[in-house]
């Protein structure tokens, strides 16, 4: 299952990505004026620190980035769960990064996000797909925290980094081999999030996380890019 | 549904689907934070009013018919057929848009929903749903464009009549021509809006400035881009750029018109001529002292409203400032942000639709009703014809107390002989 959602992961971002470029082009400017030079920084700007939403909703904003700051520090755990790369510990740190704060910064986030889905106008305007994406993440960050959080606080030793690695390494050289971490009683915590990651892996490139793709091209666009 | 109309407005869906607009439409998380940047859920703070459920009527047909996700599992986003009920839903969101675009602003990823209702405008047109006046204006723009001949003689009577009132603001020398038209190799052309108010403010500031000018035979609005048709918005664009080209001027210079001036400088493509909004040539003559302007009395204060197509997406936003300081020592920012600014509530069309939509402006603009109360200047000034209309409405509504005034009309007023 592994290989079919980053197989569908990839090709479905690939595919979006090829479909806009097909498209025929829209001549005119969209910009939004006053324009601010370098564009290109400015657009970034708008993408990663979303500025306009901190001066009109900056509680949404704090969580935003809260959690955008987590999604990117897990991408840093788990490439350090696959091998050691010296560059990522540039700023010396514990592997799995974040010491069980990073997962729990995530959940309450999604939390938030959640139960202001239930609240108006933007539960009128929520669709299915909205909260199934905040439940595939929870679900995937809950039972992935509590793997961390039971080595990090608990001092439940029995799967640690040493493990995850001869696993993750044999799924990048296309031999699986799971023994290292079937055996202790967390793998079940680990089968259970490899799986909701997998569904949200599959689902990605087809539902509205390909904003993650389009922030920074739309921004420019924004900014006359 | 009929299967012929069916295909034809998947077909207009297709047409409109450029890479961008399926960004717009692939993009949106729904988070929300356009709903309190659009001044219709600001007034009337209802879910419909919220620029995300306006963009989603369009979203969820898309879904429908391009997207994996809404073929295979629709309900995920609640992908919708299109139906006999197709219009009516796109009615109400399409023309409560009014295309201001301050929701873009505001939006994390830049959505544009004027671009996504243009697809709503042109399935209305396609249904034969669209706001008949605003067609009907329209056609007639273009059929002016086609037979020019029949309307020359009657337009210059008409010019004739209002030439003593450009003289009584600014007095030329003997023998000069007041209002000049068809002058080859003119540096300018003037293209106007139908009326003596756009002609006879602009026409004394040219003379002062010593221009070599001449005047449009077209009126610069544009109903094709009011009612969200791209074929009859090209039309009537041409009937210019003809004369432009015809004419062989160096410049043409749209009047107090925000989508007239935006169409003309970003959909016109590149051109021989230079194009520019008469504000902006207004700053360039008073930059290069050829027109001296009387400031008004001290006590007398300013506030402007920044035309949403001239300035958030057209770009002028210091020019008419620059002008204002020229004349009024007392001038007040309404927002302090002009790209913040709110909309007046009347574009996208609505003032052209008249007594239909004044129920629904004024209970829709209440928060730049507001703004202009908290501004407490005396007089209200604005470069477009459509927003003059609604901020004098919304003036009268909400008893602002204001002076509502085209900004060519004070500096008309304001010329030191």
């Amino acid at each position: 299952m592994v290989y079919i959602a980053f197989f569908v992961f990839i090709a479905g971002n690939a595919l979006q990505i090829v479909k806009v470029i097909q498209r025929k082009r829209f001549a005119p400017t969209l910009k939004i004026y006053p324009e601010k030079t370098p564009s290109f920084l400015w657009a970034l700007y708008d993408a990663l620190l979303f500025p306009m939403v901190r001066k009109s909703n900056p509680v949404l904003w704090f969580f935003l980035i809260i959690f955008h700051v987590c999604v990117f520090l897990l991408f840093i755990g788990h490439l350090e769960l696959i091998r050691e790369f010296s560059v990522l510990q540039i700023i010396g740190h514990d592997i799995f990064i974040g010491k069980g704060l990073v997962g729990l910064g995530i959940l309450i986030s999604l939390l938030f996000f959640l139960f202001r889905r239930f609240a108006s106008p933007v539960r009128q305007f929520s669709v299915p797909e909205d909260y199934l994406i905040l439940i595939l993440l929870f679900l995937t960050a809950v039972f992935g925290s509590q793997m961390d959080w039971a080595r990090t606080w608990y001092d439940y030793g029995e799967l640690t980094v040493d493990s995850y690695r001869p696993y993750l390494s044999s799924l990048i050289a296309l031999s699986p081999d799971i023994g290292p971490v079937t055996d202790t009683g967390h793998s079940f915590m680990l089968v259970l999030h490899v799986f909701f990651a997998n569904l949200f892996l599959m689902f990605f490139p087809f539902s509205k996380l390909v904003h993650s793709i389009f922030a920074v091209p739309l921004n420019m666009i924004r900014r006359g890019k | 549904m009929d299967l012929k109309l069916h295909q034809e407005m998947l077909k207009a869906i297709s047409d409109k689907l450029t890479g961008v607009m399926q960004m717009y439409l692939d993009t949106c998380s729904r988070c929300g934070i356009c709903a309190s940047a659009c001044h219709v859920y600001a007034s009337i703070p209802e879910f419909e009013n919220t620029p995300v459920y306006r963009a989603e009527s369009i979203r969820k047909i898309y879904k429908k018919y391009f997207k994996l996700q809404g073929k295979l599992l629709p309900m995920m986003g609640e992908a919708v057929d299109i139906d006999d009920n197709t219009a009516d839903m796109l009615k109400k969101t399409a023309y409560s848009c009014t295309g201001c675009r301050r929701c873009m602003v505001y939006c994390p990823f830049g959505i544009d929903t004027q671009q996504i209702m243009s697809i709503a405008k042109l399935l209305l047109i396609k249904a034969e749903s669209e706001p008949e006046i605003l067609s009907m204006l329209a056609d007639v723009s273009i059929s002016k464009g086609d037979s020019i001949d029949s309307i020359k003689e009657n337009f210059l009577k008409g010019l004739k009549k209002i030439e003593a009132d450009v003289v009584n603001k600014w007095k030329q020398e003997a023998g000069k021509t007041p209002i000049p038209t068809e002058v080859e190799n003119a540096d300018i052309l003037y293209v106007a809006l139908a009326g003596a108010h756009s002609i006879v403010p602009a026409a004394a500031i040219f003379n002062a400035a010593g221009e070599n000018w001449t005047l449009s035979f077209f009126e610069a609005v544009n109903f094709g881009a009011f009612v969200g048709d791209p074929s009859k918005t090209k039309l009537i664009l041409d009937r210019i750029i003809n004369e432009a080209t015809r004419l062989k001027v160096k410049e043409v210079c749209i009047c107090e018109c925000g989508t007239a001036y935006r169409v003309m400088a970003q959909i016109s493509g590149t051109q021989p001529f230079k194009v520019s909004s008469i504000t902006q040539v207004h700053a360039r003559y008073i930059r290069e002292g050829r027109i001296k302007l009387r400031p008004l009395p001290d006590d007398v204060s300013v506030t402007y409203h920044d035309p949403c197509q001239i300035a958030r997406n057209g770009g002028v936003i210091d020019e008419p400032r620059y002008i204002i300081g020229k004349i009024s020592k007392d001038y007040r920012e309404m927002s302090p942000d002009p790209k913040t600014n709110w909309c007046c509530g009347g574009g996208g069309g609505l003032v052209a639709l008249g007594d239909e939509t004044i129920d629904f402006r004024m209970k829709s603009s209440k928060v730049k009703a507001d703004q202009i109360k908290n501004s407490k200047a005396k007089i209200l000034t604005t470069a477009c014809e459509n927003c003059h209309t609604q901020l004098s409405n919304l003036n009268d509504h909400y008893k602002l107390g204001v002076e509502v005034k085209f900004l060519s009309s004070m500096i008309a007023d304001a010329l030191i002989q």
